[in-house]
């Protein structure tokens, strides 16, 4: 494959509705690059089956790339398969009709991935122009040779799976259960733990592997009655998870320890918020003491309880009377996030996962007499996440002026009149006193606690239509040979877990069309929302 | 079926054997270890990604690292309204980068210096390792490897001595760090001593081997004599003011280097004070014979920058100049204000303090109190005479974009024969001082201090009367009141004893307002307690101000008193002055008579309290962090 970039540009345009090279005036620049890769690959397949009861099937690949060093360029990939289809066995005729085919299938693969950079094993020196002038010119200057890993190689993905297919009634119900292993081996990742001293990121290298597990079950009933009428349905449920199995020696929470599950959220656990008579008082204002890990904070009225002076990220804010009260869960008098090693983590808890559990969609459909109606549900079972966006944490930025009304309407707060005394609170509040974190998602009460995780589980109708035929009959005599007319809904309903804020459960931060990572700056819930939508058509076949 | 198999074996095989060359694919656009390091023009490619780093000068568009008034804006010279910004409360989470690309800077505002961030080290570590390879294998002649080797060791060194001026002690690298060594990634700092010695045998090095002249603007001996003296200045100060943190031997060593790389540049004939002050900073061309090294901008090349822009008048001025900052020039008749003879000495109002101070107070401050800045003192040093004559209210003509904005042109004399001499001659006397050395002479004055006082004047400074300051005279070394005052007795390194001493550093300060310089001198001398403003008052004060009278200077018309707007009801808004004797009177609405004395900033509050730890940066938690992921253990500056 071979990729060539060039590009020109003039400054100062003498007219900006006619842009043209001949009519501008200022600096002409011009650039370019040249990119090219290339693959080669062999493969073999032999195809084995006996009288349609063993089937057995291996290939074997040969695949070469010029994107690592020389002599690991070439890697050899194998797969095999086997299915056993039971029915067919003369000793399993009994159980026909009502069983009408069981199959069981197993197989085991591996194939390679190369999808990285051309450039990962040689140390790039790239030229660029500097801002500093020297006579008149922008400087010329070449970078810092890039840390490489000499012996780069292909990164393994192998695969281990078991199935059965069971059909019931003459086709009437089916069911397939699937569970699989994937191995990803020799992961091209950075390498962990290179010291800061070290002057530049860490060169790339197969050191990661991880490992998921899974399993798929679906199920199928069609069924026609006497009269006409005509059912199906269907049900689908998966579930994987997935382990980092290989990464380095790290034992940091916030990085891939060996054992961490992927997506897991690190958090506290939020006891309920502060009240009034929770602190001591002097002269109608709170006390500041000092705590033994040499934080300022307000004293507390119960002397046991644990302080929070490390949680107190700005240089103004003090936990007091609605303020979020976490659980010390090592029973220690502060809380803290201890040294977020693996062995040494202080109050926090995984408190959840981003990853989309148990997914699982349904679908019914019916006919009867011409009208037909079918029903879609998806959803997923779990799935958490901590938001970062004015719609999912309160006091996210002020000046964005716009807030979530739901937290808007239910957060703690006290209203005094003239005398100082209460006129207006609400003490129940879901979200703690008002603060502006300044466009910071994570600070002071909104620590990642459980409490304020966004649980998007969800059930979603993706799709209802009912239509109805006109009778054939009828419509042959125009000449028409279908007539149908059908009303569709799309993601008409959705039963969620977010408690009422605006937040679409099956968006992904920063996901859109236009930019895949760092659309909105990755805010939560401002991508663009799945569409509702409803329609009515007609449909015409001649 | 044989022969199926011999037609398919001999296509593979033809197959496999073009394979070798097609899976060949070599980069096209980038050159990489292997073939770059070939002649000097590479070389000379290479350390041209130094350049904005260390000679940054007024950054590009809106940045700010080691920048004149927007980098450096954390020192006693400069207030703000409300409070005043504090120092480091805790230890942050990050203060590290791994700088990849070679013109990325990372400093720290508060220390004037470098961030955590070792990606320079290694770029001059490499070049280091490559060039004696390039000589080795005949790639550069003798001459050529000394003057480029001698240009990467200079660089080595001050990229250590930024790293050392802010964190201390560091741990030190001569050659890149390898990827498989985690002993060596991972060890702990090695004291400042230890670096700062190697740093020295760079200098040394530097100074001896680069080139007389290597092109108008590029490094050459005098630009790495001038350097070194900074950074060896800064260490060997460290260690009078600050014991305990080195030797006397090395504070002596590091001083004297700072004398002969300054008798080096003197001595050369080729640099003299020939330009006006005003000009160095708002020219577009470097002028005269004083600037060693120039950094020019352009605006066709879209490099501009934004700090001329911060002395056109409108922009403004939040963190400002103080009274503590304007009452330290001195007078031109060279004493102080207090025992000046010169008329006036003690009227503080601006337009009198032009006539009667020494000529860079002219040329740095604008003659009238200004709304735009938030002590109505306001500096338009970085800018030229004719760019602030857009802020008037009877001028017709727009700004032009030169001085607006982020497209100013103005270049920055990065390196300048001032910052030598003012070097030069502060190590000469702490070492007469405290090391055995020579006691300075008079000629030694006459080649430092008083060859910078006789600078000449540009004709807007004639015009409106300034003159000349008289020559400092070693026989009648001025006694200033301030420097046995409480607010000098309350820092670290208590009073200063020497008179003469004073003079100097006054005149460091007068030289280089706004500048870097102010917060690394004040870390160095032990007088990081200046910055509290409950012992050193005139940190929170502006300039003087009458403000009954409409005060024109320069067809501005001053009129501050908004009828209703500032009268005090208790909250920042009110309008205070202090009268000399220290009582604030507020605007009630009817005492504007009454409303003449030094302006006090809206709401002003002084900053948190701090302590001795604030004169070093710490470690932050997620290097000590990953330190202790692997086993290892990194040492925490004293107090954090």
């Amino acid at each position: 494959m071979i990729i060539i970039i060039s590009w020109s540009q003039k400054l100062q345009l003498l007219d900006y509705t006619n842009p043209q090279f001949d009519l501008a005036s200022g600096t002409q620049t011009s650039g370019g690059n040249s990119l090219w890769d290339s693959q080669l690959g062999f493969f073999g397949r032999i195809n084995y089956n006996f009288k349609e009861r063993y089937l057995f099937e291996a290939n074997l690949r040969y695949d070469g790339t010029s994107k690592f060093p020389k002599d690991l360029q070439w890697r050899w990939y194998p797969s095999f398969s086997f299915g056993w289809r039971v029915m067919e066995e003369p000793w399993m005729a009994f159980a026909k009709p009502a069983l009408t085919s069981l199959k069981l299938r197993g197989s085991w693969g591996s194939i390679g991935d190369q999808s990285v950079s051309n450039t990962l094993y040689v140390p790039t020196m790239s030229g660029a122009n500097s801002y500093w002038l020297h006579g008149g010119a922008r400087d010329t200057y070449f970078g810092t040779p890039a840390a490489v890993s000499s012996i780069i190689t292909w990164q393994d993905i192998v695969t281990l799976n078991v199935g059965i297919d069971v059909s019931l009634f003459n086709g009437a119900l089916s069911a397939s259960f699937d569970w699989y292993q994937r191995d990803t081996k020799n992961m091209i990742v950075p390498g962990e733990g290179f010291s800061y001293t070290f002057g530049t990121t860490a060169p790339q290298g197969n050191f990661g592997s991880l490992r998921t597990n899974g399993w798929e079950v679906s199920l199928n009933f069609g069924h026609q009655f006497a009269s006409g009428f005509r059912i199906t349905a269907s049900a689908a449920l998966s579930d994987a998870l997935t382990h980092i199995t290989k990464y380095g020696s790290t034992t940091s929470i916030n990085a891939w320890y060996e054992g961490k599950e992927y997506g897991e959220i690190w958090g506290y656990q939020v006891d309920r918020l502060y009240q009034n008579d929770d602190f001591v008082y002097e002269n109608g204002k709170l006390v500041t003491m000092k705590t033994s890990d040499g934080y300022t904070v307000n004293q507390l009225s119960d002397p046991n309880a644990p302080t929070q002076g490390k949680l107190q990220t700005s240089s103004n804010f003090k936990f007091g009377p609605g303020d979020v009260k976490f659980k010390d869960l090592n029973g220690d008098g502060v809380i803290n996030n201890g040294s977020q090693l693996i062995d040494d983590y202080g109050d926090l808890s995984v408190i959840g996962n981003t990853t989309p559990r148990y997914e699982y969609s349904f679908r019914i459909g019916m006919e009867y007499k011409g009208v037909d109606f079918s029903v879609f549900f998806q959803g997923v079972g779990k799935r958490d996440m901590w938001g970062a966006s004015p719609l999912a944490i309160p006091g996210f930025n002020s000046s964005d002026g716009a807030m979530s009304k739901v937290i808007a309407q239910d957060f703690w707060y006290e209203t005094y009149d003239a005398s100082g005394d209460v006129i207006d609170s609400n003490y129940d509040a879901f979200y703690p006193r008002a603060y502006n974190l300044g466009a910071s998602s994570t600070g002071n009460n909104m620590q990642v606690s459980d409490r304020y995780l966004l649980n998007m589980a969800y059930l979603r109708m993706k799709n209802l239509t009912i239509g109805y035929t006109m009778p054939r009959q009828l419509t042959r005599k125009a000449m028409i040979n279908n007539v149908r007319i059908y009303v569709s809904l799309e993601n008409f309903l959705t039963f969620d877990k977010l408690r009422g804020l605006p937040i679409d459960p099956e968006e992904i931060a920063g996901y859109s069309l236009l930019n895949r990572d760092n659309y909105n700056s990755s805010r939560t819930g401002v991508g663009v929302p799945t569409f509702k939508s409803a329609s009515v058509g007609l449909q015409l076949t001649f | 079926m044989n022969k199926i198999i011999l037609a398919l074996g001999l296509l593979v095989a033809l197959t496999l054997t073009g394979c070798g060359d097609f899976l060949d694919r070599p980069q096209k656009t980038a050159m990489d270890d292997s073939n770059y390091w070939t002649n000097e023009s590479n070389v000379r490619l290479f350390v041209n990604g130094g350049y904005p780093n260390y000679f940054n000068g007024y950054d590009r568009t809106w940045g700010t690292a080691y920048v004149p008034y927007r980098g450096a804006n954390f020192n006693d010279d400069m207030t703000s309204a409300g409070k005043q910004s504090s120092f480091l409360a805790a230890v942050p989470a990050d203060n590290w980068y791994r700088s990849e690309s070679a013109t990325t800077i990372y400093w720290l505002t508060q220390s004037g210096a470098s961030a955590w961030n070792f990606g320079w080290v290694r770029k001059w570590n490499t070049l280091i390792q490559r060039l004696a390879t390039m000589k080795e294998n005949g790639y550069l002649s003798d001459e050529q490897f000394n003057h480029w080797n001698g240009v990467a060791r200079l660089f080595r060194g001050m990229e250590y001595s930024r790293l050392v001026q802010s964190f201390g002690d560091v741990p030190y690298y001569d050659k890149p760090v390898s990827d498989t060594d985690m002993d060596e990634q991972y060890k702990d700092r090695d004291p400042r001593t230890l670096v700062m010695d190697k740093v020295y045998e760079d200098f040394v090095y530097a100074i001896s081997n680069i080139r007389a002249n290597d092109g108008v603007n590029y490094v050459n001996k005098y630009v790495a004599a001038a350097l070194a003296s900074r950074y060896m200045l800064f260490e060997g100060t460290w260690y009078k003011y600050h014991p305990g943190s080195g030797t006397n031997d090395l504070a002596k060593k590091f001083l004297q280097l700072v004398v002969s790389a300054g008798d080096l540049v003197i001595n050369s004939g080729q640099y003299a004070f020939n330009t006006d002050f005003r000009s160095l900073f708002g020219s577009d061309t470097k002028q005269g014979k004083e600037i060693l090294l120039y950094r020019e901008y352009s605006a066709e090349l879209s490099s501009t920058h934004c700090i001329a822009s911060y002395s056109n008048l409108t922009e403004s001025q939040a963190p400002a100049a103080n009274l503590a900052l304007a009452k330290s020039f001195i007078c031109n008749d060279g004493k102080p204000w207090q025992s000046s003879t010169v008329a006036d000495a003690d009227n503080f109002d601006l337009k009198k303090m032009a006539l009667t101070r020494d000529p860079r107070f002219e040329a740095t401050f604008w003659g009238a109190p200004l709304q735009s800045s938030s002590t109505l003192l306001y500096v338009c040093k970085f800018i030229d005479r004719v760019g602030v004559t857009y802020s008037f209210d009877n001028t017709t003509a727009s700004r032009p974009p030169k001085y607006g904005s982020s497209t100013n042109t103005n270049g920055y004399p990065v390196v300048r024969l001032a910052e030598v001499v003012l070097n030069w001659i502060e190590a000469k006397q702490e070492l007469a001082l405290s090391y055995g050395g020579a006691a300075v002479t008079q000629a030694d004055l006459d080649k430092s201090i008083n060859a910078i006082r006789n600078r000449p004047l540009d004709e807007h400074a004639i015009a409106e009367g300034v003159k000349k300051t008289a020559p400092l005279m070693l026989a009648a070394i001025p006694d200033d009141p301030v420097r046995i005052s409480s607010a000098e007795a309350n820092t670290l390194a208590g009073v200063v004893n020497s008179p003469l001493l004073w003079e100097i550093r006054r005149e460091r300060r007068m030289e280089f307002v706004f500048e870097n310089n102010r917060i690394l001198d004040l870390r160095r001398w032990g007088k990081l307690e200046l910055m509290n403003g409950a012992s050193n008052p005139d940190l929170l004060l502006g300039i003087w101000c009458d403000f009954n009278t409409t005060q024109s200077g320069n067809d501005i018309n001053f009129d501050y008193l908004i009828p209703g707007k500032q009268i005090d009801k208790g909250d920042a808004k009110a309008l205070k002055v202090m009268k000399p004797n220290g009582t604030v009177v507020a605007y009630t609405g009817a005492n504007k008579a009454d409303m003449v004395g030094f302006y006090v900033p809206q709401g002003i509050q002084n900053r948190d309290a701090f302590t001795q730890r604030s004169y070093l940066m710490p470690i932050c938690t997620d290097v000590i962090e990953m330190y202790k992921d692997k086993g290892y253990t990194i040492t925490q500056n004293p107090g954090w």
